[in-house]
């Protein structure tokens, strides 16, 4: 894939997949573009194995999924002071408190539940697609989708 | 699933604002201007050293092939060249040719060996980037 048809190809998807990843993010945008950039870097240098016609955005999705588990991974070894540098950059996130209330829900849901929730619901994608972007059976998948909802549900209620 | 339609109704009125799009793509274009010239770069190394390789094996392999039949013609215990000269440095040369035409076939057949196995590593790799060339999955950047 030439470097044209990818950047054709990312400026239509890069608007969803930001959102997504803003979601995934709980409401974080730094971390959320950086997460994006870093996908479509990833998905530019093995777009030449890429071969999987017409479902295009579900394979950047998946590259998005696994970069934000690889930044969850490392943000594991954070030491205190960098998790305190974290915690007021989300506060002062999103500058308008938007979404407030479904970001604070969405942080209580482990990645693999807020993904799928947020991959049923924001993309629209099936239990089948969902399995094949987070590499799960569709069982896991369907078990992670109602245990998320019921989480959202208690939360948002409350 | 009523709780679902509410779920529903949440998620289809998300439409947060982002940073302003120009700028992300201006960033990501940048970034991909960066890779690609990376790219071409070690492209254009992995080509050169894959010369160099070839070089040095067909090198060796042809000093190795002359040097043992040049030996192989002077069988015997007796030096390799004969020159009547006075100097001592070139006698010393002529007297211990034999050892000396060794030291450097042995030198040049190293080197081959060397090439053989530079090459041999480069077809594995080769090989196995390209069965492992992927597909959107971890630790999957081809630092080629």
């Amino acid at each position: 894939m030439t470097k044209e048809l990818f950047t054709q190809l990312v400026s239509v998807e890069q608007k969803s997949l930001r959102r997504f990843l803003l979601a995934l993010c709980v409401g974080n945008r730094e971390e959320a573009d950086d997460i994006a950039q870093e996908s479509l870097i990833k998905a530019y240098l093995s777009s030449s194995g890429y071969n999987d016609k017409g479902k295009f955005t579900a394979w950047l999705y998946k590259i998005a999924y696994n970069t934000f588990i690889d930044h969850m991974r490392s943000a594991c070894t954070m030491s205190p002071l960098d998790d305190a540098h974290t915690v007021m950059d989300r506060s002062s996130a999103d500058s308008t408190f938007e979404y407030q209330e479904l970001y604070q829900a969405l942080d209580g849901l482990p990645p693999k539940e807020r993904t799928a929730v947020l991959l049923f619901y924001i993309k629209g994608y099936s239990i089948n697609e969902i399995a094949e972007i987070v590499q799960c059976s569709t069982d896991a998948v369907k078990k992670q989708l109602s245990r998320g909802r019921e989480h959202l549900k208690k939360t948002l209620e409350r | 699933m009523k709780q679902d339609d509410i779920l529903a109704d949440i998620f289809s009125e998300y439409n947060p604002t982002l940073y302003d799009d120009a700028e992300f793509m201006k960033a990501l274009n940048t970034k991909l201007e960066a890779v690609e010239y990376i790219k071409q770069y070690n492209h254009a190394q992995i080509r050169r050293s894959r010369y160099m390789v070839v070089a040095a094996l067909v090198m060796g392999i042809v000093v190795g092939v002359v040097s043992t039949a040049y030996l192989l013609l002077f069988a015997g215990t007796g030096p390799v060249i004969n020159i009547s000269v006075d100097s001592s440095v070139l006698m010393f040369i002529i007297e211990h040719s034999r050892a000396i035409s060794l030291m450097i076939i042995a030198i040049f057949m190293v080197y081959a060996i060397i090439g053989l196995i530079n090459a041999y590593q480069e077809i594995s790799t080769y090989f196995y980037s390209r069965k492992n060339r992927v597909i959107g999955g971890r630790a999957t950047i081809d630092n080629n």
